[in-house]
């Protein structure tokens, strides 16, 4: 018994040392990498732009900052990440505004991201090393998984799945140029469009009990005073329950009246023009670019 | 981890899975596929059908009615009864035809070759056995057919994805098709940083936990099979 209580002891040992250095060396490596995404996180939850915009991976792919810039005069960057949900953009919007106000905020929000099961699941993903940073960040962690703050404990666990990126040590200064926006280069090969949308958009779904965080995030937008505009951007193809959602989510945002609601989703300009797309709910660069014009146009009017 | 896990609390456990994808035919990928659930429906169906002490037409039957029910037995859903009906076919066609391959064989010299006509052999078998899983995996039996179609029919070109996951997942394949090719043909036991210096063997375990915790899946979804 003895003999088997060193060995347990040496193991969780081992286990221990193993954990802090390597923790140390991966959390010092993450915090000094290059990889765009990483990059791109860090300088979204300290932004300090005037402009800032927010969303999934149509918001990092269908607002050019340099253009809206250069547009509207005003320091810009696109906080948008591919994959993420509302409830990421709402963490971010808060962990900015620790540091800094922007004075514009666009959110970039469409039906595809509300009911999307998985949307706000992939936060740990990404949001994982910044754990101890704040109370938001670690309760909204905690949130998905009970066992979330045991994993935590480990000094690697964090870092999970971010060695390959660690290691590339990819310096990409177009990225930084590009201000957070991430063009897409190819055009869309319509080929069997109507079954893909009518397979990905079959069943209607009731928004209301999926706007609690853009709730949210209208809220704190209020709350700071900070101008918003909720779009709904460009899609290349929609069917009749897409188009009663999208509807839907238009009712629904009318009463909040502290922000500017934008539907581009039957745009003539857009809609049914493959050479604008990459795929049916992503804007090429060329259709990012047309977009981005559209947007300056409607603030100058704004303004 | 079934095994371990049972070995912790006093339990020895059977080998349920015995690296079925080096198998060179249906009939020992059954033998190495699912082996308790296999050894069942032997024992208590097939050999009370009759097994093969009957006649040869009913001892097909036996084995396609088996392996149909077999795909019963994992869920009420036509999908997986085709899948079982997939692999009793498979099983009475290699009966059939067992002699026809042999032939075959001989007509292109491969069996003066048997270590190139084993790998042959273990590659039909895992593409036949894949082809049986799309019918065990799809939603339902309309998309396991528009699967097969889409393998057939020109649709598009190859999705290639992120150049990252490409390599990390060839990295991935290689590095347990290394450790199975191992463990199949060099080693028999299941645990192949097995030494005899407890320490050595210690700090190894140790540092499975370390690269857990580095690349281990947390999020991902679960294998499919392992609800049965």
């Amino acid at each position: 018994m003895k003999k088997f209580g060193i060995r347990l002891l040496v193991f969780f040992l081992v286990i221990f040392i193993g954990d802090t250095v390597v923790g140390y060396w991966l959390s010092f490596n993450y915090n000094n990498s290059e990889y765009a995404s990483f990059t791109k996180l860090k300088h979204t939850l300290n932004a300090k732009e005037e402009l800032l915009i927010f969303g999934s991976s149509r918001a990092q792919h269908h607002y050019n900052s340099q253009i809206l810039a250069k547009g509207l005069g005003m320091s810009v960057y696109n906080c948008g990440f591919g994959g993420q949900g509302v409830e990421f953009s709402y963490l971010q919007l808060k962990e900015i505004l620790k540091q800094n106000k922007p004075k514009q905020v666009i959110f970039d929000l469409s039906v595809n991201i509300l009911i999307d099961p998985e949307g706000n699941s992939k936060l740990s993903g990404i949001l994982a090393p910044y754990y101890h940073r704040s109370l938001d960040i670690k309760n909204a962690l905690d949130g998905f998984d009970k066992f979330e703050k045991y994993k935590m404990i480990s000094n690697i666990y964090p870092y999970n799945s971010t060695l390959y990126n660690i290691l590339r040590r990819k310096k990409n200064n177009e990225d930084a140029l590009l201000k957070g926006f991430q063009p897409l280069h190819s055009v869309f090969d319509t080929t069997g469009i109507n079954t893909i949308v009518n397979n990905g958009f079959n069943k209607a779904y009731s928004l209301n009990d999926k706007l609690k965080f853009v709730e949210k995030f209208i809220l704190l937008c209020g709350a700071n005073d900070i101008p918003l505009i909720i779009v709904n951007s460009p899609i290349y193809l929609t069917n009749d329950i897409l188009d009663s959602m999208n509807a839907e989510m238009k009712l629904l945002l009318k009463p909040y009246t502290n922000c500017q609601y934008l539907d581009f989703t039957l745009d003539s300009s857009f809609k049914a023009h493959p050479e604008y797309f990459k795929d049916n709910l992503h804007l090429n660069e060329k259709g990012a670019e047309l977009f981005t014009k559209k947007i300056i146009k409607i603030f100058m009017v704004t303004r | 981890m079934a095994i371990g896990s049972a070995k912790i609390m006093g339990f020895k456990l059977m080998t349920n899975f015995n690296r079925p994808y080096f198998s060179r035919n249906i009939a020992e990928f059954w033998k190495r596929w699912h082996i308790s659930l296999s050894t069942w429906f032997k024992d208590y169906l097939y050999i009370s059908l009759g097994g093969n002490r009957v006649g040869i037409p009913r001892w097909y039957l036996n084995l396609f009615l088996v392996f149909t029910i077999s795909g019963l037995w994992h869920g009420a859903n036509w999908t997986y009864i085709i899948w079982g009906a997939i692999n009793g076919f498979y099983l009475v066609f290699a009966i059939i035809s067992q002699d026809w391959r042999k032939a075959f064989a001989k007509l292109i010299y491969l069996d003066r070759l048997p270590k190139l006509n084993n790998f042959v052999q273990i590659i039909l078998t895992f593409i036949l056995a894949c082809f049986a899983w799309i019918f065990f995996r799809a939603n339902n039996v309309q998309d396991a057919f528009l699967i097969v179609e889409r393998m057939v029919s020109d649709k598009g070109t190859i999705y290639i994805g992120e150049m990252q996951q490409i390599i990390l997942s060839l990295f991935a394949i290689a590095m347990l098709l290394f450790f199975e090719v191992l463990q199949e043909y060099k080693f028999k036991s299941q645990l192949p940083i097995r030494t005899n210096h407890w320490l050595k063997e210690t700090v190894a375990y140790a540092g499975l936990v370390i690269l857990i915790l580095m690349l281990g899946v947390f999020d991902g979804g679960q294998f499919i099979y392992f609800q049965f």
